[in-house]
Order: C-alpha cells, then sequence, then structure tokens
C-alpha cells in the first residue's frame, strides 16, 4: 500500500477540553488512486489530510508510506518526506506573492537542489496551460491561474502522492471544471495518486474510491466498482435524494 | 538555493517603506561609528604629531643608563663628543632619517631681579631644532638662531608669570656637572607656545653652546632623530639598533611611543569611550532590525506555512530570513560607510574651530580621518549586527506550526 492509515486521532486542547478532530481514523490509499473525502464542515477533512501529509503530527494511531511509519518521526523528517514524494495544493493557491509564476513552480526544485530547474519548471506549467505566464506575478492571474500554477508547482517534482484541500472551493463554477479535469487527467496520464477533501460533487466522476466523514469518524468508503455496479441504481438514488431536500 | 536569495531580495523591496526605516538605522549608525572613528583618529594623529614634532621627534638617543638614572644624576649619563659624531654619521647616512639634532637638558631657577620660577631647560641647535619642532610656534618676538649667543626662547606662561618683556635679560641659575653652582644672562628673544599648556609655564630654550658653558660640560643629554614618516618609527628604531650594536656605541634609544606616556593614557580613555558609544549605537540598531523582521515573519506567516508544507525545512525558512537581513546590512552598512565618507569631506571642508583641547593651549580645525581598517571594521560590524539581530525572528519563524501558519489570514 503507498499510504495508510491506521486508527489514526488527533486532537486539539481547547482551554479545559479536548477536541477530537479525527477520531480513530483508518484508510488506505493504493498507488495511482483517486481518492475523493467528503464531509459536513468541521468534519475533520483538512486534519485528515494534514495528517496523512504530515503537516500535522497525530495524537495517536500509525502512519505508513511506502510500508514505512512516519506517525513517530521527526518534523524535520516529515519535512523531506514532504518534500520527496508529496505535492500539495491548497483551497486559496498559496502562491508566493514575489515570485513569477514559473519562480512559484521551480521552488519546489530549488528545495530539492535541482540547479537548473528553469526547463522543469516550463514543462510543468506547459502542461497546465499556462506557459505564456510564466513571468506573471500572482497578483496578476486569475483564481483559475493561480490554482493551475500550484498544480503545476505540485506535479513538478514529480510526487507519489498530492494532496488537495478543497482545490475548487475559491473558484467559480466554469473554472473549478477544468481544474477538476486537469487533476483526472494528470492523474491517468502519471502513475500519481490524488487525495481530495472537497465539498463538491464534481470529482465524484474520477474517484477511484470516495470517503465521507462526519464528526471526526471515517463513516463509509464507495469504491469506484461498487459504483458501477450500483451505476444503474444511481440516478434513481440521486432523484431520490434530490425529492428530499 | 539561489532562488531563496532571490526571495530574500524581493522581500527587502516588497515592504520597501519598512525596509527604509531598518536602512536608515543601519545608515545612521554607520555614519555616526565612522564620523566619531575618524574624529578620534584625527585627534590621536594630531596629538601624536604634535608631540613629536614639539618634543619628542621620532627616536630618541642616550647614553646607555640615561632612563633608569637621568632623574637622580642626570650629569653622569650624557652622551660625549665623539660618540655624537659617530651616531650623526651612521644617521645622515639613513635615507629614512630626515634630520638629527642634539639637546641638553637642565633644571634650574630663572630669575628676573624681583622673581624666580623654576624652569626646565634644554640647550638647543637652533637651525636643527627650527626644523624638528615645528609645532613649537611663535608667540612674540623673533626666533632664536645660533649666531643669538645669548639669545633664548621663553615659554609664554613662563614669560607672563616673570611678566618679561621681549629684549630683557634673565638670570639662569643651575648646577654643573661636578655639582657647583653657575649662573648665566640670557636674553628673551621670542615667546613660544608646544601646545602644552604645563610646559610652556617652565619652558626655555638656548644655544646649545650657552647651555653647555652653564653645566660646564661639553656633552648632551641626548640626541632627535626626525623621520620622514611616523608609521616607520618602529624599521627604523630595529634597524638603528642593530646598526649600533655592530659599531659597538654605548647607547640607548626610544621610540616618541615609549616616551609618550599621556598620549597612551589619553588613546586608552577615548577608546573606551568610543568601545561603550558603539555598543549603545549597535544596540539600537539591533533593536530596529529585530523588531522589522519580527514583523516581517508575522505579516508572511501563511507564506511560510507554505514554504514549510511545500518541503522547505525549518534551515532553508532561516536561510531566507537571514539573507534578507544579510542583504538589509550590505545595502545599508554600504551606504553608510558612503554617508560617513561624504560627511568627512564636508566637515573636513567646513573649517570648523575645534574647542581647545584639554591641557593644551591652541585649538585646531575639526579633522576626520578615515582608514580602511576603520571601514572594513564598521562593515563588517553592521552587517554582523544585522544577522545577528535577526537570528531570533528567523528562530521563531521556524518555529511556528506549519498547519496554523497555513489557517493564519
Ligand atoms: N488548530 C486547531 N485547533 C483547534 N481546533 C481545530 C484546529 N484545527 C481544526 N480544528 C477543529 O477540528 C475540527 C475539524 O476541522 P477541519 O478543518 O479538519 O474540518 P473540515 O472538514 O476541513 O471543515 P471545512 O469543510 O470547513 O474545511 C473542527 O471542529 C475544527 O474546529
Ligand atoms: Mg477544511
Amino acid at each position: 500500500m503507498l499510504l495508510r492509515a491506521t486508527n489514526v486521532s488527533k486532537s486539539y486542547k481547547l482551554g479545559e477540553n479536548e477536541l477530537r478532530a479525527l477520531n480513530e481514523v483508518s484508510i488506505d490509499i493504493p498507488q495511482q488512486s483517486f481518492i475523493v473525502i467528503h464531509g459536513k464542515s468541521g468534519s475533520g477533512k483538512s486534519t485528515l489530510l494534514n495528517v496523512l501529509s504530515g503537516i500535522e503530527p497525530v495524537s495517536s494511531g500509525s502512519l505508513y508510506f511506502n510500508d514505512e511509519s512516519f506517525s513517530t518521526m521527526s518534523e524535520r523528517k516529515r519535512t523531506l518526506l514532504r518534500r520527496d514524494h508529496f505535492g500539495i495544493i491548497f483551497q486559496n493557491f498559496n502562491l508566493l506573492p514575489v515570485f513569477t509564476a514559473l519562480e512559484n513552480v521551480c521552488y519546489p526544485l530549488s528545495l530539492l537542489g535541482v540547479g537548473d530547474a528553469r526547463r522543469q519548471g516550463m514543462d510543468a506549467l506547459e502542461r497546465v496551460g499556462l506557459a505564456n505566464f510564466h513571468n506573471h506575478r500572482p497578483a496578476q492571474l486569475s483564481g483559475g491561474q493561480m490554482q493551475r500554477v500550484a498544480i503545476a508547482r505540485a506535479i513538478v517534482s514529480k510526487p507519489d502522492v498530492i494532496f488537495a484541500d478543497e482545490p475548487t472551493a475559491n473558484l467559480d463554477t466554469q473554472t473549478s471544471d477544468t481544474i477538476v479535469e486537469l487533476l483526472a487527467e494528470l492523474n491517468a496520464e502519471s502513475k500519481v495518486t490524488f487525495v481530495i477533501a472537497t465539498h463538491h460533487d464534481d470529482f465524484n466522476p474520477y474517484a477511484t474510491e470516495r470517503y465521507e466523514m462526519a464528526d471526526g469518524k471515517m463513516k463509509g468508503m464507495v469504491s469506484k466498482e461498487v459504483e458501477e455496479l450500483m451505476s444503474t441504481e444511481r440516478i434513481e438514488k440521486n432523484s431520490v435524494l434530490e425529492t428530499t431536500l | 538555493m539561489l532562488l531563496n536569495q532571490k526571495m530574500a531580495l524581493l522581500n527587502v523591496f516588497r515592504n520597501y517603506r519598512r525596509s527604509l526605516i531598518t536602512l536608515s538605522a543601519i545608515i545612521l549608525g554607520c555614519t555616526a561609528l565612522i564620523l566619531f572613528a575618524g574624529f578620534i583618529n584625527s585627534m590621536y594623529q594630531g596629538m601624536r604629531e604634535n608631540l613629536i614634532h614639539s618634543q619628542l621627534g621620532h627616536i630618541q638617543i642616550y647614553a646607555k643608563g640615561y632612563n633608569k638614572n637621568s632623574a637622580s644624576e642626570p650629569e653622569k649619563y650624557l652622551l660625549d663628543s665623539t660618540t655624537v659624531s659617530k651616531v650623526q654619521d651612521i644617521l645622515e647616512a639613513d635615507a629614512d632619517v630626515l634630520l638629527v639634532t642634539e639637546r641638553l637638558n637642565f633644571n634650574g631657577l630663572i630669575s628676573n631681579g624681583s622673581q624666580s620660577v623654576a624652569v626646565v631647560g634644554e640647550g638647543i641647535v637652533p637651525d636643527k631644532e627650527a626644523l624638528l619642532s615645528s609645532a613649537v610656534s611663535l608667540k612674540q618676538g623673533d626666533d632664536l638662531f645660533s649666531d643669538d649667543t645669548y639669545g633664548s626662547l621663553v615659554g609664554d606662561g613662563l614669560f607672563n608669570g616673570l611678566s618679561a618683556n621681549v629684549g630683557e635679560y634673565l638670570t639662569i641659575l643651575s648646577s654643573t656637572a661636578d655639582g657647583a653652582i653657575n649662573a648665566i644672562d640670557v636674553q628673551v628673544t621670542g615667546v613660544v607656545s608646544t601646545g602644552v599648556r604645563e610646559v610652556d609655564a617652565r619652558f626655555i630654550r638656548a644655544n646649545l653652546s650657552l647651555i653647555q658653558e652653564l653645566l660646564y660640560t661639553d656633552k648632551v643629554s641626548r640626541m632627535v632623530v626626525l623621520l620622514n614618516n611616523t608609521d616607520d618609527t618602529d624599521k627604523v628604531f630595529q634597524k638603528l639598533e642593530q646598526i649600533f650594536e655592530e659599531h659597538d656605541l654605548n647607547i640607548e634609544m626610544r621610540t616618541w611611543s615609549q616616551l609618550a606616556g599621556y598620549y597612551h593614557e589619553v588613546v586608552g580613555l577615548f577608546n573606551s569611550i568610543f568601545q561603550f558609544i558603539k555598543i549603545i549605537v549597535l544596540f539600537i540598531v539591533a533593536l530596529s532590525i529585530a523588531n522589522t523582521m519580527l514583523m516581517a515573519v508575522m505579516e508572511r506567516t501563511r507564506e511560510i506555512g507554505t514554504i514549510r508544507a511545500i518541503g522547505g525545512t525549518p534551515l532553508s525558512v532561516m536561510n531566507l530570513l537571514l539573507s534578507e537581513a544579510a542583504i538589509i546590512g550590505l545595502i545599508g552598512s554600504t551606504l553608510g560607510i558612503a554617508c560617513g565618507w561624504f560627511g568627512a569631506e564636508m566637515l573636513n571642508h567646513s573649517g570648523w574651530m575645534m574647542p581647545t583641547p584639554p591641557g593644551s593651549s591652541q585649538s585646531y580645525p575639526i579633522r576626520i580621518i578615515i582608514e580602511q581598517s576603520m571601514i572594513v571594521e564598521t562593515f563588517l560590524i553592521a552587517l554582523g549586527v544585522a544577522v545577528a539581530s535577526s537570528i531570533y525572528p528567523a528562530f521563531k519563524a521556524t518555529r511556528l506550526s506549519v498547519a496554523d501558519a497555513l489557517r493564519f489570514v
């Protein structure tokens, strides 16, 4: 298994009380999967992604990347794990404002010590269709363009897993669709695995597995196979849902 | 990690108003330090050259034992005329030596008939002494020449103390080399000032031959050597020591520096004052930089979170922020030194007069002498302070929780 979490919990101290953002969550993420995680606001999606990507330490439970445990790794080691194997896409893009698009894309490579990163950076920008904008600063780009630069930044170092926390939440529907398609294409054409937290249903058609979270717990999983089996019922199910709403 | 340095550079210009405030702190600090260092340097140089050109020369030569015993029995440690001429020959052949002259020192009383004052006098060779003692200025009357057999130059303090007039005769009383009391009459040819008030109150100079007559000797107390360049003193001293040893001369030498105890005390005092001021200035600069960097870290919390999230180590965050500080330090200290230099030029051309220094009787126009070592030192110190004072803010940045930093708005 590429990435695995077993009985992972994460709690935050809020004064006297303890808030369990993650409660005994387990998840297996195979290579080249396209994982979509749903859940209401506050259900723990972001926390799960932060824990899976090593941004936050866990309170208990174990995490494995390629069967190697990283739940007890030091901050520094987890940073290097992210640098070497993970890509991250944020809801609010988080480009570095002083850098041009190309410099933003090349930055992870410079962290890796790649000397001449320009070629690779341009390739990545080309892939997201923004080669012509390589000299633009984030402030000179639209939201959708910024997110595409951020995607180029995430893929440039050829990571094993890309984590995306609500990558389309700050975009209009149309732009959002192009981002969804781009991520799905990247998943299909390279071996990169995606773990996406989202409110939207747009990712569902491409999901290999879909999870539902509630109150810090993993409530349910629907794999593609199961979904395909159920595909005939799906239309009915959706219409039932719609009528109940 | 060139992109990190580029980001640091861009970040400096990003909030340029804040960078300007920090820059001006560094510039002001550097300017102040350079000007002050240049000012005390010129003061030291003035004091030094004044001492050398009014009393000490660069090197003095005595009979062996003079410095140890001259206080109790000066008459026993005098240079005889054969030694003097040998030394003279050696020195005159030396290209570093500008001139050499003899002096015969004495203590005694001077009297105008109604009043007697203790004097510290010397017999000199007027033509040579005039060149050596260029810092001794004539206040009244005429200079002394070798044909003024009974002429003398009197310190202005002494002159006023005796209410003497130019042209008046005074009587000098002293003991001869073999212990008898002797007296001679001298005429006041001119009134001079050495620049040191204590000296001027007891100072008298007359022709060497007259003083030799007074002390009943043909010897001299010392030979005073003036070099072309003060910086060569130690080099020439060592060279002469060797030559004199080869010639088996029974003499000893002192450099101006060894004779200038008061000078070293003043230098020591001013240096410690300067150190104190330096620390205060640098402390203020450091506070200003630390404050700016803390604000920068706060403002960029989310960016720092992003860098950390996509794989930047705490070290590369540190590198980023310290590079930024180094760039500010580099620009600031360069401009600060340039401003200091410019300020020094302005002051040197202003013709402002300095207040009369303590113990001195002359005032000088302000001068600021900047040396290369000061520039290098100021530059390195300012750069070092800029980086050092950013270590704590940068360290704080590396300790941010990545998740919290990403949530920061
Ligand atoms: N640093 C923190 N300190 C305290 N509580 C936190 C912290 N981070 C998250 N939480 C809490 O943990 C719970 C899960 O938060 P999380 O951000 O994972 O939810 P989410 O599913 O991503 O929500 P949304 O859809 O709004 O992004 C919430 O109740 C949140 O308030
Ligand atoms: Mg969230």
